[in-house]
C-alpha cells in the first residue's frame, strides 16, 4: 500500500508528510508530524480531546482523514501560544485551575479560542454549549467556564482601542 | 533552631498554604507539551494489539496464530500460553491486595475467557495497520458457555460457574460446593431486629445501581521494552508507577530491582488506574522481538476490558424513634463484582452507615461474580453505591416525621469521640459543621419552582495513608527540588510545593517539584485513596525540617556556634548569639559553601503515614423534572466538605466538583448496558452518557476547615468522597420534585416518565 | 493478654466463627504469630489482606508496642480509589 504525500500548512508552517489513505489527521499529526497535543479520547468524535481548526472550522481531528488536509491549513494546540507568551485562554486555565489531570485541556483550549475568534462575549450559556462536544471527566467544569468567561473579558478589554 | 509550630490548634496563619498559584506542570498542560500515555515514543518501538473474545464466557480449545505469525512486518504473536504458571499469590496493590493469578489472567485468558473483551491473544508488528490486520488472521476456537450478567442469574442454583475453585468466603460453616459468590461480610452491632420492631416509625426500600465506568479521557497505554539482559523498562501512565512494576514482576516471575517503571503523565484515573492490563502483555512482546513495544487500549477496550464499578441491589430497613433518631438499621446489598473477586464489599459495608451514630445495625454484603469485565476501584469504591440507600430512607423519614431532613441528619451524626462499629473513636472529623454549613448556605433557602425538588444527602469515606517517599535537596543556588514517586493526577505537585515552601518559609516560585521512576527514588504507594497530599505531603514536609536542621548547622560551623544558637526564618539562617548575633546566611550562601562542609544539602525521608481521618460531605441537589418527557434538569448544587485544610483551594474545590458530576452522572445517565449476547453495548461516549458542559449548572463549593492534628498542616484526603452524596442528592431531589420516592439508579428519563405516568 | 476480636470474614476463615480471643504478645508481629498459630494460614494473609486497630485507633506499624490489655481488631484491609 503506497503513501499519501500531503502538504499542509500547519500552526504557520509549510509542512509535509507521508500517510496512509485510511489515516486520521488526528494520527498524521501526532504520530507523522510529532504533534502529540492533540489527544486521542474515543476515535469516535465524541470527546473532543483531538480538536484543532482546520480552515478556521473547528473540527475533530480524528473524524478528518490525513488526505483531506492536503493545502489546507491546520492549527493545533501547539500552535496557540504566540512563542513564549500564551494565549489569555491558556493563561485563564492556569489561573482558574481550570485543569487536573490535563488530558482534555488541549482540546478545551483549541475550542474555546475557537468560540472566542467568533464570538467575543458570550453568555456562560453559550459557552457551556460550545464546549458541550468536549468532555472532561475531572473538573465538573465549572472553572473551566469561568476561565472562558474571564479570558473573554480580558480579550475585549485588549481590543478596546487606547 | 524552631520547629514548624504546633498546627494543630486551629488555623494558623500560612503564608503558602490556602493560596492559588500556577500548578508547575501547568504551562506544559496548556501548551500540549506534556508526554501522557498514548504520546511515549521509544526508538526501534513496535506497535502492539490486543485480540479480545466475542463471547462473554468460553472455553478456549485452540488458538492458532500461525497465519497471523506469517504475516509481512508481524513480529512476534503471543497467547495465554505465552504467560508463566501463576500462582494463587496475593500481592499489595495500594491500600489492598489482589490475587496476582486474577490479574495475570485479566491481562490475558488462559483455557477460559470470563467477558466479551477478554484478552486471548497479542502481536507486535511495524505498524498498528498490520498489527490489526494480524489480530483478524488469528483463529481461535471457543467452546461457547453459558453466561451471567445479573445478580440472581449468578446466584441461581443452577447457575454457570466463573470459577470452579471460588467458594464464598465468609460462610460458617464453609461451603464445600464452589459459587459465584465470592464473598459475604456482615459487620455490625446491638440487636438491630429487635430495635426495628420497637421503632416508631420503619421506612424500607430495594434500590438499585448499574455498574458505571471510572471514565477517564486517556486510555490505558504502555510502552514495555525487556532486554535480553534481564533488565526492561516500562513508560506508562498510571497511578502508580510501584504498582505498575509489583505486579508486572509478580505477574512474569522477575526481580523488582530488573524493572524501572516510568510514569509519564496521568489522564485521569479515578481508581481504574491501580492495576495492571497492558504492561505485562507489552513486556512478552517485548521480550520476544527484542524490541521496545506500545500497546493502548481503544475507547471501546476500555469500556469492555476496564473497570467498571460494581453495580447492585441494597435491601434497606430503617427504623426510628418519634423524634427522629435512629434506632435501627438492616441492609443487605449485592454488588456484581464482574470476572475476578475482590469488588468493593468491604468498603461499602464499612461506609454504609459510618457517618451516623447508629445503635443497632446490621450491614451484609455479597460480592456476586459475574461475565463482566473485573471490577476496579472507582473514587471511594463500594460507599456511593451503599450510601445511596442509607441517604434515601433519611430523606423518606424526615418527610414522613416533618423533620427538615438536615436537622434529622444532624440528629444522628456522628461526631468526635463516637465509637463505630469497628470500635473506634471518631477523630476530629466535621460532619456536623458541613451539616450546619449546608444548613446556612443561601442555596437551601432559596425558592423552588414548579416541578422542582431539592435533595440533600451526606457521605463520607474512610481515605488513607500508608508508605511514601520525598526527596528534598538544595540547589547550589538556593532553589529547591522536591522529587517524590506519586503520580500528579489532579495537581499534586502544586501542593507538595506549597507545603514544601511554607515549612522552608520561602516563595512557593523557589521549589519545583519532580516525580520520577522507580528505580530513583524509594518506594511509595500509589496515588489514590485520598492519600497523596497527606502521607506523601508528611514525607515533604519532614524532608523540608531535616534540610533545615542541616541548613542550621552549617551556618552555625561557619559562625563557629552552637547549632541551638541559630534560628530559620523567611527561608534563611540567624545567628542568634556571639559575635555574629544578628548575620544572617541564605539558603544559596549556605548551598554555595556546601562543597566546602558537610557536602550537597538534601533529605529523603521515607514514612508510613498514620492517623489519616475520614472525610465527610454533604451536597445540596435542586432539580426540575419535565413531567412531559420524565427528563430531569440540575438547577444548582452545592458541595460541603470538610477538607482539613485546603492546601491549594482550587484543585480541593475541582475534587469537590468533579466528584460530585461524577456522582450526577451515576445518578441521571451512566450505566452499562448489555445486548443480547452478553456484550457491552454502550462502550463509547456517544452511548455511554457521560455529563457534558451544558449538562450541569455551576458547582457550588464550602470548604469546611477542620484541621487534622495527625497533619502538621492539618490535612484531611479530599478527593474521593465527594462521588459519595450525589447519587443520594440527586435522588431525593427527583423524589422530591415528582413526589414518588425513586429508587433505581440512573434516574433516566424514561424511568421518571414511568413513574409518573403509573402514578397518573 | 490483649483481646482480639477477628472480624468477617477472618473469623469464620481462620478462627472457628471466634468472636473473641486472648493472645499474648508485645506487638502486632507477635500477635500475627500467635493468631497464626491458632488458625493457621492468617499470617500469611495478614500482610496483604488485614488491617488492624489498636484500643480504637488504626495501626500500619506492626512493630509498636501492644499495650498489655490492649484491644485490637482485625478487618479486611480496604483500598481506595
Amino acid at each position: 500500500m503506497s503513501k499519501l504525500l500531503i502538504s499542509a500548512t500547519v500552526n504557520g508552517d509549510a509542512q509535509q508528510f507521508l500517510c496512509d489513505s485510511g489515516a486520521t489527521l488526528l494520527d498524521a499529526l501526532r504520530d507523522e508530524l510529532g504533534l502529540t497535543g492533540s489527544k486521542e479520547g474515543c476515535g469516535s468524535g465524541d470527546c473532543g480531546a483531538c480538536t484543532v481548526v482546520l480552515d478556521g472550522q473547528m473540527v475533530c481531528s480524528c473524524l478528518v482523514l490525513a488526505a483531506e488536509a492536503e493545502g489546507r491549513t491546520v492549527n493545533t494546540i501547539e500552535g496557540v501560544a504566540e512563542g513564549s507568551e500564551l494565549h489569555p485562554v491558556q493563561r485563564k486555565f492556569l489561573e482558574k485551575g481550570a485543569l487536573q489531570c490535563g488530558f482534555c485541556t488541549p482540546g478545551f483550549i483549541v475550542a474555546s479560542k475557537a468560540l472566542l475568534d467568533h464570538n467575543p462575549d458570550p453568555s456562560e450559556s453559550e459557552v457551556r454549549y460550545w464546549l458541550a462536544g468536549n468532555l472532561c471527566r475531572c473538573t465538573g467544569y465549572d472553572k473551566i467556564v469561568r476561565a472562558v468567561l474571564d479570558a473573554a473579558a480580558e480579550l475585549r478589554q485588549e481590543r478596546v482601542p487606547a | 533552631m524552631n520547629a514548624p509550630q504546633d498546627k494543630t490548634a486551629f488555623r494558623p496563619a500560612y503564608r503558602v498554604i490556602g493560596t492559588r498559584p500556577v500548578r508547575p506542570d501547568g504551562v506544559d498542560k496548556v501548551t500540549g507539551k506534556a508526554i501522557y500515555g498514548p504520546d511515549f515514543v521509544a526508538s526501534g518501538m513496535l506497535q502492539g494489539a490486543i485480540l479480545r473474545s466475542p463471547h462473554p464466557h468460553a472455553r478456549i480449545r485452540s488458538i492458532n496464530t500461525k497465519k497471523a505469525e506469517a504475516l509481512p512486518g508481524v513480529k512476534a504473536v503471543i497467547t495465554g500460553a505465552d504467560f508463566p504458571g501463576l500462582a494463587a499469590l496475593e500481592v499489595a496493590v495500594g491500600e489492598s491486595s489482589g490475587n496476582i493469578k486474577h490479574v495475570g489472567r485479566n491481562c490475558m485468558a488462559h483455557e477460559k475467557v470470563l467477558y466479551a473483551g477478554h484478552a486471548v491473544a497479542a502481536v507486535a508488528a511495524t505498524s498498528s495497520v498490520i498489527a490489526e490486520e494480524a489480530l483478524a488472521l488469528i483463529e481461535v476456537d471457543y467452546e461457547v458457555l453459558p453466561y451471567v450478567l445479573t445478580i440472581d442469574e449468578a446466584l441461581a442454583a443452577d447457575a454457570p460457574l466463573l470459577h470452579d475453585d471460588i467458594f464464598t468466603q465468609g460462610l460458617d460453616p464453609k461451603p464445600t460446593k464452589p459459587s459465584n459468590a465470592a464473598l459475604r461480610f456482615t459487620i455490625g452491632r446491638g440487636d438491630p431486629d429487635a430495635a426495628l420492631k420497637g421503632a416508631h416509625t420503619v421506612i424500607s426500600g430495594t434500590y438499585s445501581a448499574l455498574p458505571v465506568h471510572q471514565g477517564y479521557i486517556e486510555p490505558h497505554a504502555c510502552v514495555a521494552s525487556w532486554n535480553a539482559d534481564g533488565q526492561a523498562q516500562i513508560w506508562a501512565s498510571s497511578q502508580g508507577a510501584f504498582m505498575i512494576r509489583s505486579l508486572t514482576a509478580a505477574i512474569l516471575g522477575i526481580a523488582l530491582a530488573d524493572i524501572r517503571v516510568t510514569p509519564l503523565e496521568i489522564g485521569g484515573g479515578f481508581g481504574g488506574k491501580t492495576t495492571v492490563y497492558l504492561e505485562p502483555v507489552a513486556m512478552l512482546l517485548s521480550r520476544k522481538t527484542g524490541r521496545p513495544v506500545r500497546l493502548t487500549m481503544s475507547r471501546g477496550d476500555v469500556f469492555r476490558a476496564s473497570g467498571p464499578a460494581p453495580g447492585g441491589t441494597m435491601d434497606i430497613q430503617l427504623g426510628a424513634d418519634a423524634d427522629g433518631t435512629i434506632t435501627g438499621v438492616v441492609m443487605e446489598f449485592k454488588l456484581l463484582g464482574g470476572a475476578y473477586p475482590g469488588s468493593d464489599t468491604h468498603p461499602g459495608a464499612m461506609s454504609a452507615l459510618a457517618h451516623y451514630n447508629i445503635a443497632n445495625s446490621r450491614v451484609t454484603g455479597w460480592d456476586v461474580l459475574c461475565n463482566m469485565a473485573s471490577t476496579a476501584a472507582y473514587r471511594a469504591p463500594g460507599a456511593p453505591q451503599t450510601i445511596f440507600p442509607v441517604e434515601s430512607c433519611i430523606d423518606e423519614l424526615a418527610m414522613k416525621l416533618g423533620i427538615d431532613p438536615i436537622d434529622l441528619r444532624l440528629k444522628n451524626a456522628v461526631k468526635p469521640g463516637d465509637v463505630g462499629v469497628m470500635g473506634m473513636a471518631a477523630g476530629e472529623i466535621g460532619y456536623v459543621e458541613c451539616l450546619e454549613a449546608a444548613k446556612a448556605h443561601p442555596h437551601y433557602s432559596a425558592p423552588l419552582g414548579p416541578n422542582q425538588g431539592r435533595g440533600v444527602a451526606g457521605g463520607t469515606w474512610g481515605n488513607y495513608g500508608g508508605p511514601s517517599t520525598a526527596v528534598v535537596s538544595v540547589s547550589e543556588d538556593g532553589s529547591v527540588l522536591v522529587t517524590t514517586g506519586n503520580p500528579d493526577i489532579g495537581g499534586s505537585r502544586a501542593s507538595m510545593a506549597i507545603m514544601a515552601a511554607e515549612t522552608l518559609q520561602i516563595p512557593y516560585e523557589k521549589v519545583r517539584v519532580t516525580i520520577t521512576d522507580t528505580s530513583s527514588i524509594g518506594y511509595s504507594m500509589l496515588t489514590g485513596g485520598s492519600r497523596t497530599t497527606f502521607a506523601t505531603g508528611k514525607a515533604v514536609i519532614e524532608a523540608c525540617e531535616q534540610v533545615i536542621a542541616t541548613l542550621c548547622q552549617r551556618a552555625a560551623a561557619m559562625w563557629g556556634v552552637d547549632a541551638e544558637q541559630t534560628e530559620w526564618r523567611d527561608g534563611a539562617v540567624y545567628c542568634l548569639s556571639g559575635d555574629k548575633q544578628g548575620s544572617s546566611l541564605t539558603m544559596g550562601q549556605i548551598a554555595a559553601k556546601a562543597g566546602f562542609s558537610g557536602g550537597p544539602i538534601s533529605a529523603e525521608v521515607s514514612l508510613n503515614a498514620q492517623g489519616f481521618l475520614p472525610a465527610f460531605g454533604v451536597h445540596i441537589c435542586d432539580t426540575e423534572v419535565d413531567p412531559e418527557t420524565g427528563n430531569v434538569s440540575v438547577l444548582r448544587y452545592t458541595v460541603v466538605q470538610d477538607v482539613g485544610t485546603a492546601i491549594h483551594p482550587d484543585y480541593v474545590e475541582g475534587q469537590m466538583q468533579g466528584g460530585a458530576a461524577q456522582g450526577i452522572g451515576w445518578a441521571l445517565n451512566e450505566g452499562y448496558v448489555f445486548d443480547k449476547d452478553g456484550r457491552v453495548d454502550n462502550p463509547g461516549f456517544l452511548d455511554y452518557r457521560m455529563p457534558v458542559c451544558s449538562d450541569l449548572p455551576m458547582i457550588d463549593t464550602v470548604m469546611v476547615e477542620k484541621p487534622n492534628p495527625a497533619h502538621p498542616y492539618g490535612v484531611k484526603g479530599v478527593g474521593e468522597v465527594p462521588i459519595v452524596p450525589p447519587l443520594g442528592a440527586v435522588g431525593n431531589a427527583v423524589s422530591r420534585a415528582i413526589g414518588i420516592r425513586m429508587h433505581d439508579l440512573p434516574l433516566t428519563p424514561d424511568r421518571v416518565y414511568a413513574a409518573i405516568k403509573a402514578r397518573a | 493478654m490483649a483481646r482480639v476480636q477477628p472480624m468477617s470474614p477472618f473469623a469464620e476463615q481462620f478462627f472457628g466463627g471466634a468472636q473473641l480471643l486472648d493472645v499474648a504478645a508485645g506487638n502486632l508481629f507477635a500477635l500475627v504469630d500467635a493468631l497464626d498459630a491458632i488458625g493457621p494460614g492468617f499470617g500469611e494473609n495478614a500482610g496483604m489482606r488485614v488491617a488492624f486497630a489498636v484500643d480504637g485507633t488504626m495501626q500500619t506499624d506492626w512493630s509498636a508496642p501492644l499495650p498489655a490489655d490492649a484491644d485490637v481488631m482485625v478487618f479486611p484491609r480496604v483500598a481506595g480509589g
